[in-house]
């Protein structure tokens, strides 16, 4: 009975993991559709705005209540876009798995940072709601540059690194379980191999090292990230975080894992590759 | 019915009859049994090498035929690790385009949403037009 039930409960299980697996690329996908098209729609306000600029056929008071409705229109775009790309961070952290103790504490300190962001995101909504002369909009318009500027940015830029870092050592596991699984098959059709024996072994050895040096740059990525991260989100004492500092080890965290991605792609080629010379055998 | 069956039972070959049957059957030829010999071993030893030769290229042929059939049938199953499909598959469910692709998402959107609230409140800077076309024209992060 308790057997057939675990068998019903893996079913279950692996069920849900398949379904979750097709449909979470799909999920991102879809949220990077949704950034670009509110992008979009930003850029055509300001299109907007740049030809009332230029146009002198309308009357002074209807130049000024088009250009006030654009300019409101626009921050709206823009604040929209603030708030979705904030529940994108949000579930970007909420989805990483086997933290360890320390980067799990990292994680909770990020995500209250990014949660900070709506006292932030409230207080322009009022005002925007109130907004209704050319200088109100303009204004509102320049601090929620500077709010984006000094605070929202810089927690952004923390997040997607440390995130990112974490989705390219999910990958690597992904990847270490299908070069086992690979080295195993080829294991047991070695005898079959004849002639492509040593081009199969050559390419085995070319996907490791691909994989080996992928390993490296995520490991140099996540060491980089997670002092510069601790340092500035758990300071010692009186110490002064070096912003110049953390942005060139965020920039250095993310290019790391780039380009340790991109090693991936290409041992997945060489899969690929490999997989053509069996079937032709 | 009973003197036709006695009848029957007292019928008798003719004397004539008797001897040219016992003649015919004394004149055929007599197969004497002979001891066995090395020239009557021989044929049997070809049927039965011939038989297990036969039998030996028949269970080559069997062996070498199933790995021919497995080299061109059975090997893309058994080397499910590198299927192409399931190879892509994976590629896709780990969506590291994706994900760089967002990574840089962030990058351009800070840059694209400080130009556009320049613009918005008014004070655009001097360089801003360049910027500007890019935001409008590249609004594909």
């Amino acid at each position: 009975m308790i057997r057939i039930f675990n068998q019903k409960l893996s079913k279950t299980v692996l069920s849900a993991l398949i379904v979750a697996g097709l449909f979470l690329p799909a999920a991102r996908s879809h949220a990077q559709e949704s950034f670009q098209s509110t992008i979009r729609e930003i850029a055509n306000r300001i299109g907007t705005l740049l030809m009332l600029r230029k146009n002198s056929e309308l009357s002074p008071e209807e130049k000024l209540r088009q250009e006030i409705t654009a300019r409101k229109e626009a921050v709206r775009k823009i604040f929209d876009l603030t708030e979705l790309e904030q529940s994108d961070l949000l579930s970007r952290l909420s989805g990483l798995e086997n933290l360890n103790e320390q980067q799990e504490k990292m994680r909770t300190a990020l995500t209250e940072l990014v949660k900070e962001n709506s006292n932030g995101l409230k207080e322009i909504r009022n005002r925007l709601d109130k907004a209704d002369t050319l200088d109100d909009i303009k204004q509102l318009a320049a601090d929620f540059k500077d709010w984006r500027t000094f605070v929202y940015n810089p927690k952004t830029e923390k997040v997607v690194a440390f995130t990112f870092v974490f989705q390219g050592k999910n990958i690597l596991s992904v990847t270490d379980e299908r070069l086992e699984r690979v080295k195993n098959d080829l294991a047991e059709y070695q005898n079959s191999l004849k002639e492509s024996d040593k081009e199969a072994e050559g390419l085995l050895a070319k996907a490791g090292t691909e994989i080996r040096e992928a390993h490296e740059l995520n490991g140099q990525a996540r060491n980089i990230i997670l002092i510069a991260l601790n340092n500035s989100l758990f300071p010692f004492k009186n110490a002064r975080i070096n912003e110049k500092e953390l942005a060139r080890d965020i920039y250095d965290s993310k290019s790391f894992t780039e380009k340790s991605m991109q090693h991936i792609r290409k041992a997945y080629s060489i899969f690929l590759e490999l997989g053509k010379i069996t079937r032709s055998e | 019915m009973e003197q036709t069956f006695t009848r029957l039972k007292n019928i008798r070959p003719s004397a004539e009859f008797q001897a040219r049957s016992k003649m015919l059957i004394l004149s055929s030829a007599q197969n004497q049994p002979r001891p066995f010999t090395l020239a009557d071993l021989l044929p049997e030893m070809m049927q039965s090498s011939f038989a297990f030769g036969l039998s030996a290229l028949m269970i080559f042929m069997m062996v070498g035929g199933i790995s021919l059939f497995n080299r061109k049938f059975v090997s893309p199953a058994v080397l499910s690790a590198l299927d192409a499909n399931s190879l892509n598959n994976e590629i896709e469910k780990m969506d590291i385009q994706i994900q760089i692709a967002q990574v840089r998402y962030y990058e351009n959107s800070a840059k694209k949403v400080e130009v556009a609230l320049n613009e918005t409140s008014g004070d655009a800077l001097g360089d801003t037009d360049a910027q500007l076309r890019s935001l409008l024209n590249d609004s594909n992060l």
